[in-house]
Order: structure tokens, then sequence, then C-alpha cells
């Protein structure tokens, strides 16, 4: 068993106060290995952004406990103490625009006690070579680089300091089709070099599909569904994750194409989600016991887990 | 076919100048669409897709030069006539972009901005009113009444997005042009309203042109595709010949870099290496030789023409008939 590297044990995160505020997550637990990749996958208000910022240590849990390596990221404080890093959907926000990305990329290497100063020149050489910036490119500033360019500078600074966790917020939105391919295939290689663990966040089902070992559905703050990225796939168990898959594009389905559920309506308020299941307002399964009970996540027999009274139900009814 | 296009584009080029240089963002576009017609316009930034589709409706930004003819109903209008554009285009093309917040006035409430829309045109107040809150229920907004009387950043991305199809429509056009219509809005809601527009298009029988970058919404949603690439038409073809038989090794390239949900994830994505051509350099011959892993020289020393190949595709690479065997797609023979 390989060491977990990120922890979130029980976490809730509440915006307001306890008695009126929001509760844009609740109670998660996950623990993410060394060197495994885990994918957060949800809409705008499911909570991916806020764990996110409770895994960089920007933000401590209402209640529950995140660890990084072992130590609460309470004890670490903001930036984890450098244990975890960011890459951002927009580039240009982890990059100086006045300093050469390589100055950038050196800046992670003064803060972390990992490299003494004669070490921290080779390391950055190493890590603009890992994201294949060369010699030229490296020395400019940031507004004289093409978007993918700078997206790799920005991920050579991500890596620059060796940390345990690498975050991945839409790292790939913003850029072009044709150059999104190339970064995707730069964090593979890189990640399989440093053994990186990645959370990596993404709208996009088919990137997450493609990068992660395991994924993990958030929908109003609530995980519906976790587990291996290929059975999760092959055989989603909560509608909500076979409502998701079923919304790609047919031409990234391939094989697993299923037949295109939409749903009415909109996604409730966070704010003010329904009582019972998060999603039995908008399921085409549900029932009365939906609507009153709110089911825990429970293990599958695929060894995936799911928080929904009628598993794989959709699922089956799809592909019928 | 016979009948008329509705939108007809002929050696289109739009250029700005910048000083002594001329910048081209679209350098040479043809392209007919007829009633019914479901074409998507598929592009890179740099491409030339949204400059194209600016022409088209006479939006450009000052300073664009134009050149080519665009004609609508085979009446031909100077995109940078806003008289012309009025009488001509604005009767029968409408347009829904990316940005549903800045196409709403966001001091004035949506059903006002409707009416508005019909009152133009000359209709009383009544109907109009009984209109737009027809227009709303249309485009599945519950409860139309009330909603007409909000604001539009009272209402989500997803409902404004079917606010601007409502008001659109409301012009009756024959011609939707749908510019990254769902780009920035959720998985589902993207689904919610792509069903909507086919919907739409299907029982008015409008002509849809979709703009976008994505390769896989636009086979979803059309029937014919237009690929582009450094302000070419690199590939014009059906939608089921671009997935089974791509004309160009750019549409094999795009097919190829894209991760599926079947895609194995322990082998590397079929990436396109180096960047898109600046737009002020014009390239001696096939714009995109220089990241083309079957070019040769010939590719680099003139500019091949958009040439008819079998299957019914035109396509602008010399050597197609040599490698169109090669560019199937490696995600798609492991499936």
């Amino acid at each position: 068993m390989t060491r977990p590297v990120l922890e979130f044990e029980g976490v809730s995160k509440v915006y307001g106060t306890r008695s009126a505020g929001i509760r844009v997550l609740r109670d998660v637990s996950v623990s993410v290995a060394a060197g495994e990749t885990l994918g957060l996958v949800g809409e705008s208000g499911s909570g991916k952004s806020t764990f996110a910022r409770l895994a960089l240590g920007m933000e401590q849990p209402t209640a529950g406990t995140v660890r990084i390596d072992g130590k609460p990221t309470r004890i670490l404080g903001a930036g984890a103490g450098g244990s975890a890093q960011i890459v951002f959907q927009d580039p240009a926000s982890s990059l100086n625009p006045a300093l050469e990305v390589a100055t950038s990329v050196r800046e992670p290497l003064t803060v972390s006690k990992k490299f003494n100063r004669p070490a921290r020149d080779a390391r950055v050489a190493t890590v603009l070579d890992d994201v294949r910036l060369n010699e030229e490119l490296r020395h400019r500033i940031p507004s004289e680089l093409s978007g993918g360019q700078k997206q790799r500078a920005s991920i050579a600074r991500a890596l620059a300091a060796l940390p345990p966790l690498v975050v991945c917020d839409e790292a790939v939105t913003a850029l072009d089709v044709s150059v999104r391919a190339q970064v995707l295939n730069l964090l593979r290689s890189v990640r399989a070099e440093y053994n990186s663990t990645l959370l990596f966040i993404s709208h996009d089902l088919s990137t997450v599909a493609y990068m992660s070992d395991r994924i993990m559905v958030l929908y109003l703050g609530k995980v519906m569904e976790i587990g291996r990225t290929a059975s999760m796939l092959e055989d989603p168990a909560h509608p909500y994750t076979t409502t998701l898959l079923s919304a790609v594009p047919h031409m990234q389905q391939g094989r697993l194409r299923r037949r295109r559920i939409v749903l009415g309506g909109e996604a409730p308020s966070i704010a003010n989600p329904p009582p019972g299941c998060p999603f039995s307002t908008r399921c085409p399964i549900a029932r009365d016991i939906c609507r009153q009970q709110e089911p825990p996540l429970a293990p599958l027999a695929n060894g995936n887990s799911a928080a929904c009274h009628f598993p794989h139900m959709l699922e089956r009814e799809a592909a019928a | 076919m016979s009948t008329e296009p509705l939108l007809h584009l002929e050696g289109v080029a739009v250029r700005f100048r910048r000083g002594e240089r001329s910048v081209y963002a679209v350098r040479d576009v043809s392209l007919a669409v007829r009633p019914g017609d479901r074409i998507a316009i598929i592009g890179e930034s740099g491409s030339g897709k949204t400059m194209t589709t600016l022409a088209m409706l006479g939006l450009l930004p000052a300073g664009a030069e134009v050149s080519g003819t665009l004609s609508v109903g085979g009446q031909r209008y100077d995109p940078l006539d806003k008289g012309a554009v009025d009488r001509i285009v604005r009767r029968r093309m409408a347009a829904v972009f990316q940005d549903s917040l800045s196409g709403l006035n966001p001091i004035k409430r949506i059903g006002t901005q409707l009416e508005e829309v019909l009152l133009l045109r000359g209709q009383d107040a009544a109907t109009a009113r009984a209109r737009a809150v027809e227009a709303l229920r249309r485009v599945g907004i519950t409860d139309p009444q009330m909603r007409a009387r909000a604001y539009p950043h009272q209402l989500s991305g997803g409902m404004r997005q079917r606010v601007m199809i409502a008001m659109a429509l409301l012009a009756s056009p024959e011609l939707l042009i749908a510019d990254e219509p769902t780009t920035a809005l959720d998985t589902l809601v993207q689904a919610q309203v792509i069903d909507l527009v086919l919907e739409l298009q299907r029982e008015i029988g409008l002509a849809l042109l979709l703009i976008t970058h994505d390769i896989a919404l636009a086979a979803d949603v059309c029937e014919d595709a237009v690929v582009m690439y450094a302000g070419y038409v690199l590939e014009q073809t059906s939608v089921a010949g671009l997935l089974e038989r791509p004309a160009h090794p750019y549409s094999a390239a795009l097919l190829g870099s894209m991760p599926r949900l079947d895609s194995p994830r322990d082998v590397p994505l079929q990436a396109i290496t180096g960047e898109a051509p600046s737009a002020f350099e014009t390239p001696q011959g096939c714009p995109f030789a220089p990241r083309c892993s079957y070019a040769r020289e010939i590719c680099s020393q003139a500019l091949p023409p958009l040439r008819a190949v079998s299957g019914g595709a035109l396509t602008r690479c010399v050597r197609i008939e040599e490698i169109r065997h090669e560019l199937a797609v490696p995600q798609r023979l492991s499936a």
C-alpha cells in the first residue's frame, strides 16, 4: 500500500456562519496515493474549486481534516507550506508579466528548503527541459510566449520545488485543441518522471477520464460517486454520472456511447439544497425514498462507491 | 442542388492594416449555405472563423477591409455598409454568441428587450408582449411571464443563452449563426442548449451555421463541416466524411489529438507539434506544412488550391491521394 499524499477526512466547508451558512462541501472523505491522479468532475457550484482550495491549504475546513503527507493543512498553512502547487486555467495568472519565465519558475525554489542556492539553477534548467521550453524561450517574458508555451512555463513553475501534490484546475481548457494534446502529454510524462500526485479538475469529462486513475463526481457539494476510471466509465452507478457521460459529444464517447439523457430544469442552488438526495429533483429515476432519505456513499460490487438508493439502474436503462 | 444559397461567400478575405503591414484574419473563404443546411465552421484561435462570421453578419470591427463577394439570397452586399447590412442581412440572418451577457442590456428587463425586436419591426405593443412571452416559452423557459420581468443578471448562463436564442428567433431568420454558443456553459446545460437549437432548427426549417473549436460538438450537431486554419479553408466535407475519411492531415490531427472516454490511458495523445502561423506572415505554401508530419518540399512551394477529391470532400492538401489511407484516427482503430 502506497502512502497517501492527500487525505480528506469527513471534510465540510461552510461559507458564512455555521447556522446560516452555505454548505459548499459536505462530508467528503477521500485519500489520494503517491503517484495517483484523482479526477474531479462536477458542474459550477458542485464544490470542485472549494475542494481544490482546501487541498492547497488556501482554505481551512469547517469540519474534518485535510492532510498532505500526513500533516494537517491547518498546521501547514496557506499554500500548504509549499506542499501543493496549482496550474490554473489562465497561465498568465501564475507568471509575473514583468519577469523572464525562468525567473518565475525559480521563485518557488527560493521559498522551498529542498534546494540550496547553487542547486536552484540546475533545478530550473531541468524542469524547463522537462516542459520543453528551449534556451531562447525561457528568457522571454510571458507576453512574448504563446498560450501553450505559457502553460508549459506555469507547469514548470508548479513542478519546480517537487511538491508532493499538483492541482490542475482547468489547466488545458483555455488552450487550442492542437496545443492541448501537447500539454496533456507533457503532464503525463512529468507525472511519471516525478511520481507526482495530481488533482485534475476539468469540466471536460473525456479529458478527466484520460488523465485520471480515479474519478470523484461532485454534485451540490456531495460526493455522488467515486472509483476507478475504467469501471466507472463502463458501468457508472450514480444516475448523475450516467447523465454526465451521456452528455459528452458522441464522438468522444467512442465505444462507450450511450443514449443522451437530457435533464429538465436547472440544478438547485447550493444555498438551498433539496431534502433527501441532492440529485433527486432532476433525477430521471427518482422515487419517494430519494426525496426523503439522503443515501449514504456506499461501496459497490465493482469496488467503487456511490451515494444512490438505486445504483446502476439508470445506466441499465440507458443501455437498453 | 439548384436551390439558391441563402448565404454565399466567394473568395472572402478580411484584413487589417497595422502601419506598413497588413494582418490577414481571413485569407480565402468560399461557402454556400442553403435552406435547412447544418454546417459547422471548425477552427482554432487564429483560424479566421470568428472574423468570417463577423463579416457575414456585417459586424466587423472598425478598420477592417474586405475583399471577395458576399451575398444573401442572391443579393450582394458590402459587409462594411451598415445600411446594406440592415436591409439585406438582418432580415434573414440572426446570431447567438458565446457571451450571452454582452448580448443583453444589463439594465433592461428580458421581456422589454425581446419586445423591442418586434416593435422595431412595426408590431404593436400588445402583440409584441404576447410574442415575447411565447418566445420564452418556446425555448423552454418555465414561467415565461415571470421570467420576462427578470434582468439578465438574475438568470443563469444557460437561461440567458436560451433568451438569446429566443431573441434571435423573434426576427424569424432563415439562417441562425451560432458562434460557440455553449462554450461557457456546463456540460449538461450545453447538451440542453444544443438540443434546443436542433429541435428549433428541425421545426422551423432553419439553416444553421455553427462556429466552433470543438470538432466533437460539430459532429453531434451538423451534417457538413468546414475546417479552417490560418484564414484558409483547408477542408470542406460532410461530417461523416470528416470522421471516417478525413481529407486533410490537419483535420485528421485534430481528431487524433482529442481524448475520448475510451482512449487507452497508457498511450499518449497524437499531439500536433509547434504553433499556428502568425497572422502577419503570409505562408509561401500550405499554411499547415510547418506542423504537418506528411509535409514534403512541394507543400511549402505554393499555396495548394481547394480542390475536389473522392468522397465529395474539398481539400487544400496536394498529397491527399497518396496519404489519405494513413489519416485514419489511431484511437478509432483500437476501438
